[in-house]
């Protein structure tokens, strides 16, 4: 099939017939021997054959999956971001999946903050084995002493901690701005105005985000 | 600021504990760790340093309950299912909803819920949730993706 065949077969150049990538004189050639040669002429037929169906394969354009949440997260790159606002536009689907997504993002986001009970900062106490030996309301001598050994550093402790989050002067938690989420969705609101299920998920994110 | 970062401690373990108890021990054992390893602390996000810590204590008390299956799991404690907030009317809906969503997240398997808290509770970006699971960026969202599809299964 490669090179220049002794009885002047076609072999490389069908394809490139059939691409129309031979130059004039090529081309004249290449006819010339298909009028005589049953065989190039089937090869031609079967490579025309490939070349259309090749071609009329839809273009890959997989479902967005886990990257439906990361863009809810504003954790896309901007390409990223913008090969799924092409998606979006042309999958219900995962339209869907991205309201859903984003209600559920929502939601837990919602929960409130808990204070702490008090006592929970100040007094670390030991745990050789983690959870179970907590509150036991009767304590032999040696847990009292190693519980005051204990209070003595987490005095300590505490004040560690405090000095670490004293020291680390930082503005309450601003929520990272999530331009991506703002962005794609007004952009996919204008070119795609019938298009409610993303709309509709702005309602639901943008306040959300901010409320934290 | 210790009290802002105290509540971002304590809500962050009752959200991956699901209850007061093993919230506070978590609390408690985050505070004895920073006691001891606080030369480790790197300037960076302190809320990244914090979670780091306290997913670290939570994912061994799993593996160590896991290794113990007779340690009975501790019920959620009915009566504080919410502590109070500043309230208003509707303070008893929102217990109940946020019961039920703490209930959802309890029955995540342990590493989707951390990622799942880590980037809801914590709000922590994605790159910083890697570096405290110590699992790739792409990891952190599928398992954030697929805890939110596990939330909405039982949510639903």
């Amino acid at each position: 099939m490669t090179g220049p065949d002794p009885a002047g077969h076609l072999g490389d150049r069908s394809s490139a017939l059939a691409d129309g990538e031979l130059d004039g004189r090529e081309a004249a050639a290449a006819r010339a021997h298909l009028a005589t040669c049953d065989a190039c002429r089937a090869e031609l037929h079967g490579i025309g054959l490939t070349r259309s169906l090749v071609r009329s394969l839809p273009p890959v354009d997989p479902h967005l999956g886990a990257a439906l949440s990361a863009l809810a997260d504003g954790e896309l790159t901007a390409v990223e971001a913008a090969l799924a606002a092409g998606h979006l536009e042309r999958c219900p689907a995962c339209r869907a999946e991205l309201t859903e997504v984003s209600r559920l993002r929502a939601v837990v986001r919602a929960l409130p903050s808990l204070d702490p009970p008090p006592g929970t900062l100040a007094l670390p106490r030991p745990s050789a084995t983690g959870t179970s030996s907590r509150r036991r309301p009767v304590r032999p001598a040696v847990a009292v002493a190693r519980r005051r050994r204990w209070a003595a550093s987490a005095v300590a402790a505490a004040a560690a901690f405090a000095a670490v989050v004293g020291l680390v002067e930082r503005p309450s938690r601003t929520p990272p701005a999530r331009p991506s989420v703002a962005q794609l969705v007004s952009v996919h609101a204008t070119s795609a105005p019938g298009a409610d299920p993303v709309t509709g998920l702005a309602t639901v994110a943008v306040p959300v985000s901010l409320s934290r | 600021m210790a009290r802002t970062h105290g509540r971002f401690l304590y809500t962050v373990a009752y959200r991956l504990t699901g209850n007061d108890d093993e919230a506070r021990d978590l609390v408690q054992e985050v505070l004895l760790r920073l006691h001891r390893g606080l030369q480790t602390y790197q300037p960076g996000s302190l809320e990244g340093w914090l979670s780091r810590i306290t997913t670290n204590v939570f994912l061994d008390q799993m593996r160590r309950r896991a290794r113990r299956p007779t340690d009975p799991l501790p019920d959620a404690d009915p009566e504080r299912v919410l502590p109070p907030t500043a309230g208003a009317d509707d303070q008893y809906t929102d217990a109940v909803l946020s019961a039920d969503i703490q209930k959802a997240l309890d029955g995540l398997p342990p590493e989707y819920r951390t990622a799942v808290v880590l980037c809801d509770v914590a709000g922590l970006p994605y790159a910083e949730i890697a570096e405290a699971l110590e699992i790739p960026v792409g990891t952190v969202r599928s398992r954030i993706h697929r805890g939110r599809a596990l939330l909405r299964e039982v949510l639903a």
